[in-house]
Formats: C-alpha cells, sequence, structure tokens
C-alpha cells in the first residue's frame, strides 16, 4: 500500500515512534526540543522531512500527537507554515493561533514554544542567519551591527506574508518533485530572504521602508523620459510615478530634491521650453496656436507663465527672433 | 449591470475594451501595435489587457473574448507566451507552433510574428529587455556575449525548470495582485533575477551548454523509482535484487547512483522510513 506523498518524502530525516529519537532529529535541524506529552501518552508518530540547501533548509514535519514542544534559543532564524491542524505558539510574552492562515517567525537568540493538536503538520523554512543577514546589508547598504531582532508583536502585513507562504510553499513542491540546477536554488534562496525580510517587522524594517521610498536615478530618467515624450498633453503626477514605477509621492521629493522643482513645475517647463522653440520657428502659427499646442487652454496664462521662465512676453521671442530668422524677410 | 469578472493582473489595467481600434492602440502603447488579419471576429470582441512593468521585464495578462488574428510587428522585447485557456497559433521566422495551456512559445525581439487565437484563448506574456538577458547570461555563465541570443519560437517545456517557470508566474501574479505597488527597488531587482534564471535555464538556446557545464545531475529516474518502490513496501524489507528488478539496472550501479544523487544508500533511504534509525539489513 503507497502512503500519499507527503512534502520532501525524497528527503526523509526521521520516521519515529520515540520522542527521543524526534528530538534527536529535530535538534539537528533547529534546536534540541523539550516535549510534554499527554498523561498516557508515550509514543509519537513523526515523520520529519528536511532538505539542506545553501542558505536555507526546507522542512515537514506530522508530529501525530497531541503534544508541547518547547524551544531553546537558536542561532538558526525559523519560519513555519501550518498546512493542517491547529496549535497556539508563545514567542516571548505574544501568544497567537497557529493555523493553516499563520506560522510563526523565530528570529535567531529567540526561544518559543507551541502547543500542537495530532492532526497538526507544517513546512517549515530554517535560514542561515549569515545569509539572511548578508541579505539584509544587501538590501540596506548598511553594515548590520546590531543582530536582526523580529518584533513577535507585530503582525505581518497580510500582503507580504501570504507572498512568502506561497513561496515558500512553491519552492518546497519544487524541491520535492523535481532536481534543479543549483543556480536555479541559489536565485530562488535569494528571492525566499528577500521575502523574510520584507514579510516581517523587525529592527531593521525602518531602514527598508527608506530604501522603499528612495528612487533611483533610473526611475528619475524614466519619468523625465515619459514627461519629455508627453509634452503636449497635461500630465498627472500619478501617470508619471507609474511609469517610473515609483510611489507618487516619493517621485515628488525626488524630482525636486534633483531639479528643485517638482514634476508639474518639471513638465510646465518643458512645454514653455518647446513653445519658446516655436515661436522662434518662422511658421505662420500664432501665438494662440502655439500655447494650444504646447498644452496650455489659456492664452492669457501661457503670456503669464511664459514671461516669468524667461524674462520677456512670447510676442518680444517672436518680435526678436521668430520674425527676424524668417528668410521671407530678407 | 453586473461587474465585468476579475482577470490575473486587473490592478494593472492597460485597456478593457470591445473596439479593436483601441486595443490595436493599447497594445502599441505597451507592446507594438498589430494589424488585423481577415478571419477575425471583431463583432464579438470583448478584450483585457493587464499589463505589469517591473524595471527590465514585463508581465502581461490578455483575452480576447472571440476569435483574432493579428500581424504584430516586431517588439523589440523576448517575448515568452504562456497560455492559462484556450488554444492558439503563433507563426514565427516560417515555424508554425500550436499553444495551449501547458505549452508554450517564445517569440525573438527582432522579428514579428502572426497570431492566431481561439474566442477562449487567455495567456500571460512575459516579455524581456533582451539587453538584460544578455547581462545575466554573462552574470551566469561568467562568458562574453558576442552573439545575440537566439531562443524559440518553439519550446520544449519538459526541463523541470521549464516547469518551474509556468507553475511559478501564477503565483508571482498572486504577489502582484495583492501587494500594494510600487514595489520597493529592490524587490523589483531580486524578482527580476529570479525570472531570467528560471527563463535561461528552462528554454534551449544558443547558450544552453554554457549553462549546462553544471552537472545538471538530475536524479536518475532509476533512483526514483526505486524510492517509490521502497517507499510502497515500507512494511517489509526490500532485497537489492527486487530493486535491481524493478528499475531494469544492476543492483551495483543502483547502489552507486543512489549514493550519488542521495548521498546515501537504498538500505539507508528504507531505515529512515521505518523510523530506525541506523540499520544496515
Amino acid at each position: 500500500m503507497t502512503t500519499p506523498t507527503r512534502p520532501l518524502d525524497r528527503f526523509p530525516l526521521a520516521r519515529a515512534q520515540d520522542a527521543e529519537e524526534m528530538c534527536a532529529a529535530l535538534a539537528g535541524v533547529y534546536a534540541k526540543p523539550e516535549i510534554h506529552l499527554r498523561r498516557g501518552t508515550r509514543t509519537v508518530d513523526t515523520v520529519l522531512n528536511y532538505c539542506q540547501l545553501k542558505h536555507i533548509g526546507l522542512g515537514y514535519t506530522k508530529y501525530g500527537v497531541d503534544m508541547g514542544v518547547a524551544y531553546p534559543e537558536s542561532s538558526l532564524t525559523l519560519q513555519t507554515f501550518p498546512i493542517r491542524g491547529r496549535g497556539q505558539a508563545r514567542v516571548g510574552r505574544s501568544v497567537s493561533t497557529l493555523n493553516p492562515a499563520r506560522g510563526v517567525s523565530i528570529s535567531p537568540g529567540t526561544n518559543f514554544a507551541v502547543k500542537l493538536d495530532a492532526e497538526y503538520e507544517h513546512c517549515l523554512v530554517v535560514l542561515n542567519t549569515k545569509s539572511l543577514t548578508g541579505k539584509l546589508a544587501a538590501l540596506t547598504e548598511k553594515p548590520i551591527d546590531q543582530p536582526l531582532r523580529f518584533d513577535p508583536t507585530h503582525d505581518p502585513a497580510p500582503a507580504s506574508a501570504s507572498a512568502l507562504r506561497q513561496h515558500s510553499l512553491f519552492l518546497i513542491d519544487s524541491v520535492s518533485n523535481a532536481t534543479l540546477p543549483d543556480l536555479v536554488l541559489e536565485e530562488f534562496q535569494q528571492t525566499l530572504l528577500m521575502m523574510v525580510l520584507h514579510a516581517n517587522r523587525h529592527n531593521y524594517s525602518q531602514l527598508l521602508e527608506e530604501r522603499r521610498l528612495a528612487v533611483a536615478p533610473w526611475q528619475i530618467r524614466r519619468a523625465e523620459e515619459f514627461i519629455a515624450a508627453n509634452w503636449n498633453q497635461p500630465i498627472r503626477v500619478e501617470e508619471v510615478a507609474d511609469a517610473a514605477g515609483v510611489h507618487d509621492l516619493a517621485l515628488f521629493r525626488a524630482l525636486k530634491q534633483r531639479r528643485g522643482k517638482s514634476a508639474t513645475a518639471f513638465a510646465k517647463d518643458v512645454r514653455l521650453s518647446r513653445a519658446s522653440e516655436l515661436l522662434r520657428h518662422p511658421e505662420t502659427l500664432t501665438i494662440a496656436e502655439i500655447a494650444a499646442a504646447c498644452g496650455f487652454a489659456d492664452p492669457a496664462t501661457f503670456a503669464a507663465d511664459y514671461a516669468k521662465a524667461f524674462g520677456e512676453a512670447p510676442s518680444q521671442t517672436r518680435g526678436r527672433d521668430g520674425a527676424g530668422n524668417d528668410p521671407a524677410k530678407h | 449591470v453586473n461587474a465585468p469578472a476579475p482577470k490575473p493582473l486587473d490592478n494593472y489595467p492597460v485597456i478593457r475594451s470591445r473596439n479593436i481600434e483601441e486595443l490595436r492602440d493599447a497594445f502599441g502603447r505597451v507592446y507594438a501595435k498589430p494589424d488585423l488579419l481577415p478571419g477575425s471576429d471583431v463583432a464579438m470582441l470583448d478584450a483585457t489587457l493587464n499589463n505589469c512593468r517591473l524595471r527590465h521585464i514585463h508581465l502581461a495578462y490578455v483575452s480576447y473574448g472571440s476569435r483574432v488574428r493579428f500581424t504584430f510587428p516586431a517588439s523589440g522585447m523576448v517575448s515568452q507566451l504562456v497560455p492559462l485557456r484556450g488554444s492558439g497559433e503563433i507563426v514565427c521566422r516560417g515555424t508554425t507552433v500550436t499553444i495551449a495551456p501547458g505549452t508554450g512559445a517564445v517569440t525573438p525581439p527582432d522579428v514579428g510574428n502572426q497570431a492566431d487565437y481561439a474566442a477562449d484563448f487567455e495567456q500571460l506574456v512575459l516579455r524581456f529587455e533582451p539587453g538584460a538577458l544578455t547581462e545575466k547570461l554573462a552574470a551566469l555563465t561568467g562568458a562574453t556575449i558576442g552573439e545575440p541570443l537566439r531562443i524559440g519560437p518553439r519550446q520544449e517545456i519538459r526541463h523541470a525548470t521549464a516547469q518551474m517557470l509556468q507553475q511559478y508566474l501564477p503565483i508571482l501574479v498572486d504577489t502582484l495582485g495583492l501587494a500594494d505597488p510600487p514595489f520597493p527597488e529592490w524587490w523589483v531587482v531580486q524578482t527580476e533575477q529570479l525570472l531570467m534564471t528560471l527563463f535561461l535555464f528552462g528554454y534551449r538556446h544558443n547558450y544552453s551548454h554554457l549553462l549546462e557545464l553544471e552537472p545538471p545531475d538530475t536524479a536518475p529516474s532509476q533512483v526514483r523509482r526505486a524510492e517509490d518502490y521502497i517507499a510502497a513496501n515500507a512494511h517489509r524489507g526490500v532485497t537489492m535484487e527486487e530493486l535491481a528488478r524493478i528499475t531494469g539496472v544492476s543492483a551495483f550501479s543502483l547502489f552507486r547512483s543512489f549514493k550519488k544523487s542521495r548521498g546515501y544508500s537504498p538500505s539507508e533511504f528504507a531505515a529512515k522510513l521505518r523510523g530506525t534509525g541506523n540499520d544496515h539489513s
């Protein structure tokens, strides 16, 4: 009789009836726990699968009986993803329920305890702390001198927690079913390291958030390209921000910092200089037509903005350069 | 009035339209403007085009609601087509490729293609700037990439990495749908690195041989078969001779490939399954 395939069945670590044997296997993966069985229960029915990659380990655990498990501090970072059953977790002083929508995030140097029912099964990701802080240093571009600490009282944002769960279970599923090239595994591990840092609230979250609102030079370039390409249309900041792939507030700030003016002011400058070029051209567009062509609905506003920007009225530019350069007048 | 059914990437809308001219213009804005070919049923058109731009990579969703036949000009992008429903046909560089869920095609940046899509056809399109792919390829192989990347249009998706990419895209679509854009720059950069790695390893191209220098070490199918057999008979002892018989290779060679791909022997595997630790039977 074939048992249905469980995650990572290709990587069996233990099939234990003996509680002590189960604890020894868990010690090899994360830390040696202390367990509490119900009175009258003598054996466990544990399935433990584990696949060690370079930066992270992927695991699956079924304990098989009601039990309490208390883990001491570990130098590793742990992320669990319950897939069946129910439980309760205590991390520091905060208590939370364990169910398929919610696991635990344990940073290094933190002890925790769980109470699980017999149905309980979870997948887990154990992260090498050096790889994780290495990723953090790369993302923040700052040295990491204080150890990373998750805030157990802070629920992760639902969107990023769900993305982390989906990505983790997907990698576990992929590894369960196929042997993948090392470089593919490396890239996926980097993605998970990043998502763990993104999904959990920790003592470096603020720094990461600042980097999130930072605007890269290529994004400013893309915003300016967008503005220049749409110079003859009224532009909304949201559209520009969208084209550059940044937060509009962040873009607004970045442009202001770099150019000393807002995106709308920058767009107006582009349109005014285009108008100025047209005025110098020996073509027969009227000033009102030029204003309209450059996205100014009202010629009077155009004249006022123009005078403010160039220190002369549109008619003066035309009179001096436009008419003067007209070959027909010579 | 019923709200229209939600589609993948709806939070990155380009257009939702019944008008073929509007749709062509919308394609022109984010991709390349196609010409309509005879045989299209534009009267029944009910098209959706969504497009999420990361940095050097775009992920688009498109459905038409009626049969359409287009000629697309060269788009300057390497486009990976990932059908979700229905079927279609792509003609590119004189090759005709039929596509449906579970298969795919890739169109190169420098030539156009003809597309013929059934009314129920829906697909995701992953588009890469060729320069970004070349840069990633150079980083992965350490080689100088002179000649441009040549890939497709026909694709084998038997490779585990190709399947991984196909299964990963719906998860990425979910993530992009749930999260609140814009994404941090570092999130975008890492996601693009992952997509390019999966793409370059998953599909055959003129530089594949450089990536295969790394031993692919797909556990031989005999090892998988032996594992399944051991697991199915975990309650009793399985002899090496039995394993040799069901896998069709010699006991010695099975032992060796087991040890090489898994790091332990078949009997150690059986012992772990029985939970008896160190059993040398």
